[in-house]
Parts: structure tokens; sequence; C-alpha cells
């Protein structure tokens, strides 16, 4: 069991808000309004915002976990941890939601996807490990400097990643031969069948068990480095390794969040409209962004990221 | 067809598919386990809030939930006595296990293929996962 946590909670906005209303109910309404109704309404809030971040990590492409640990640990005042195992919840549901759909186009490569997540799975199990060593030690805001800097950087690496739609010229490795991974897919734009074969295999596996210590350890899917994996080093097209990350994120964040759970990190109250809000958010998002453009995404949401990152690390340093 | 640089040649013999009925069945698989998770964690969040006793958000946000229903007897002996909570962690770990069954539905439908190494490996990560937790969770609960 872990250790009873000091919550920060006290000094969030959220709270701050809440208790507010919960000493003075009844000012406003003549009688008081009932202790369910106030924590109802504090759920309804975590939703919606939940949809928010759902939405901005969507258009960000960079998932929901990235926004959502941030926000929660800001406005909310709730414990990394904590967040960390809200936000996992949420990253599959998510996961989950897009994945059936790659299924159902025959998008993702389940040979690939399931030989990578035997890196994946034991890497997030490593950082769920590391985030109950860390926050034992009472290093938590070094996790909160680190997510920010994470999420600094990440911002400069989605703006000059120049997709290539079909890889050319690439030399299948010894693995990929054995194990034929290998694949292929009707391309809808493009109107004709596309082959291809991964190529460095061993650089990627070790890729892939560093994107499941990333998830597991900030309660995001990972989807960044396993996509940069994907394509820069086994050189799918860009299709195949967004719909093969998105497949292998589900089991890969299941073994971080199963961690989390068993050491009492997943608040299922927290976790319930976290998971549907990120998961609508992420819908509406997916249905918003073909009518911005990269220019529109960038000018709104870099300067979201931008400032979730810098707030995150003052807190860790000592900031508010 | 077209070909694209480094990918087989038909003399190649490019190793079949899975049949269009295991994608379909674990899309299916995938969609009834959110399903199933959402209608638990959203009925029984509000059945909790409903319920749930006098207690400030930051003790609530800071409260281990689903601790005393992670034992099978623990688990059980809730959703008997039609506890909040219990219905909660259950739609928590509905959710965990969804991709957890994707992987061995697919184990099977390799296995079903004559892909007995893809099959092996899916099994390797189901192992990979027991193992991990089964030496991990003790330290921690």
């Amino acid at each position: 069991m872990a250790p009873p946590y000091r919550s920060p909670a006290d000094w969030s906005y959220a709270t701050r808000a809440f208790n507010l209303a919960d000493s003075r109910r009844g000012i406003f309404l003549g009688e008081p309004l009932p202790h369910h109704v106030l924590l109802g309404l504090v759920l309804l809030l975590i939703l919606l915002v939940a949809v928010g971040a759902g939405l901005v990590g969507s258009l960000a492409g960079l998932g929901g976990g990235v926004v959502l640990v941030p926000v929660l640990v800001i406005l909310f005042g709730v414990p990394f941890p904590y967040a960390v195992g809200a936000s996992l919840i949420a990253v599959l549901a998510t996961s989950i939601t897009t994945g059936s759909t790659y299924l159902q186009e025959r998008l993702a490569n389940l040979r690939i996807g399931m030989f990578l997540e035997i890196a994946t799975v034991p890497g997030a199990l490593l950082g769920a490990t590391l985030i109950l060593v860390l926050v034992n030690h009472n290093l938590e805001p070094a996790l909160l400097v680190a997510f920010g800097a994470l999420l600094l950087l990440s911002i400069p690496g989605s703006l000059t990643l120049r997709r290539e739609e079909l890889p050319q010229g690439v030399e299948p490795d010894g693995w990929s031969r054995k194990l034929h991974l290998e694949g292929s897919y009707h391309d809808e734009r493009l109107g004709r069948e596309v082959h291809y074969r991964a190529g460095r295999t061993p650089p990627t596996l070790g890729l892939m068990a560093g994107a499941g210590v990333v998830s597991a350890l900030f309660g995001i899917g990972g989807g960044v480095v396993k996509v940069v994996a994907l394509e820069k080093e086994m050189r799918l097209p860009m299709k195949v390794s967004t719909a093969t990350s998105n497949f292998m994120i589900g089991v890969t964040v299941a073994a971080g969040a199963s961690i989390l759970l068993l050491a009492g990190y997943v608040n299922p109250v927290l976790a319930a409209p976290v998971a549907v809000g990120t998961a609508i958010g992420a819908y509406f998002g997916s249905l918003l962004l073909p009518r911005l453009t990269n220019r529109q995404v960038r000018w709104i949401f870099i300067p979201i990221l931008a400032i979730l990152a810098i707030e995150l690390i003052l807190q860790g340093v000592g900031l508010p | 067809m077209i070909h694209e640089a480094g990918a087989p040649d038909v003399s190649d013999g490019i190793v079949g598919e899975l049949p269009r009925v295991a994608y379909t069945h674990m899309a299916l698989l995938l969609r009834i386990g959110l399903g199933v998770s959402l209608a638990l964690l959203v009925g029984s969040t509000l059945a909790y809030v409903i319920a749930q006793p006098d207690q400030s958000l930051s003790s609530l946000l800071n409260t281990n939930l689903a601790a005393p229903f992670l034992s099978l007897t623990g688990l059980f002996g809730g959703l008997a006595t039609g506890s909040p909570e219990a219905f909660l962690t259950l739609g928590v770990l509905v959710l965990i296990a969804t991709p957890v069954a994707r992987v061995a539905l697919g184990a099977y439908y390799f296995q079903r293929n004559g892909e007995r190494i893809i099959a092996a490996v899916a099994l390797i990560v189901l192992i990979l996962l027991l193992v991990g937790l089964l030496l991990i969770g003790p330290y921690i609960r």
C-alpha cells in the first residue's frame, strides 16, 4: 500500500472554489446546497476540463494525457501520481476508441505491434515502479519539472516533424525477415494497395522500451515516441505508424495502470469523469482537425502547451 | 499492385494477413470492453455522488477507494452489497483488462492462422505482464 500522500489539493483553484462554496452554501440560494450536489458539480467541472484536454491533445497531435496531467495538477491540485493514474485510464479509453476503428480499417499492423509490445510492456512496468519509488522518496517535484521539460521539448518536435507518406528504400533486417514484419493496406488517398516492410528492428525495440517507461512515468500514451520510432527507425508508412502505435498504447498503458491501481494511485471517482471527458474531447478533436490549418493549430495550441509546461516547472521548483 | 522500395516481391511470399473476421472480432472486443467499462464508471460515479458521505474534495482525491476491492473476495463482496466503489473499481478493471484480452485474442488468431512465432510473441507479452505484476505487486500492496 502506498503511504499517505500529502496533497497539494488544499491550495488548488478547484478546491478553493469548492471549499468557498461549501462554507458559504445557503448564502445565495437561501438554503444549504446538498454536499453531493457540490461534489457532482466539481466532477462535472473535471469532465468538462477533460473534454478540453482531450480536444487540445488530439488537435496538437500529442494525445490527451499530455494536456490532462498538467491540467489536473495545476487546476485541481491533484497529486502527481493520482493525476498520472487518472490520465492512464483516460488514455486507455481514448486509445480503445480510436484503436477499434484502425483495426476495422486494417491499418494497424498486428504482427509488428505485438512484437514491439515485448519491449513496451516491461518499459511501462519499469516506469510505473519508478514513479512509486520517486514519490516515496519525496521526489515528486523532480517529476513535475521533468514533465514540464518533456512538454516544452515536444513542442518544437511536433512543429518540425515532416512526415513521409511512403518511405522509400527500406532494407529489412534479419529480425524483420524472420518474423515477417511486413504488411499491406489500401490507401484511400493514393487509390492503391501499398506494401511495406520494416527495417532496423533492434533500435526500434530499444525506443519502444523507452516509450513504455515515459508512458507510465508521466501518464501519457507515449505515442509521440512510438510514432517517431515506427516512422524514422522502422520506416513504416505514416498511416501504418499512427495506427500501429495506437494499437500498442492499449496494452502498454494497461501495464502501467495496473501497477498504479495496486499502489492506490488510480482513484476511480476521479478516473471516471476524466476518461469520459477525454474520450469525448478526442472525438471532437478528430472531427475538428480536418477543418483547421496547421498554422491555426500551432497558434492556438502551442501557447497552451507552453503555459502548462512552464507552470509545471514553476510548481516543481516551488514557485506556484 | 504497386510495391514500394524494400517491400517484398511476390516471389518473397508475403505472409498472409489475418482473416478479416479476426480484425472484426478484435475491434468488437475493444468496443464491448469500452462500453461495459464506461457504463459501469458513469453509472457508479452517479451512485457514489448521491450516496457518498460528507467529505472534502481534498480527502476524496487522496482516498484509495479501490483498495478494498482489489481481491476477488473483496470485489465480489462489494458487488453483492451494491457498493458504488466496488462497481467503480470493476469499471476500471474491465477497462484495463480489455487490451489484455485483445492480445490473447490476437494470439489465438495467429495460432489458428499457422503463425506460431507471432502467437508465441503474444503469449510472451501476456506472461511478461503477469510476471511483472506478480513480482512488483506484493511489494506495493
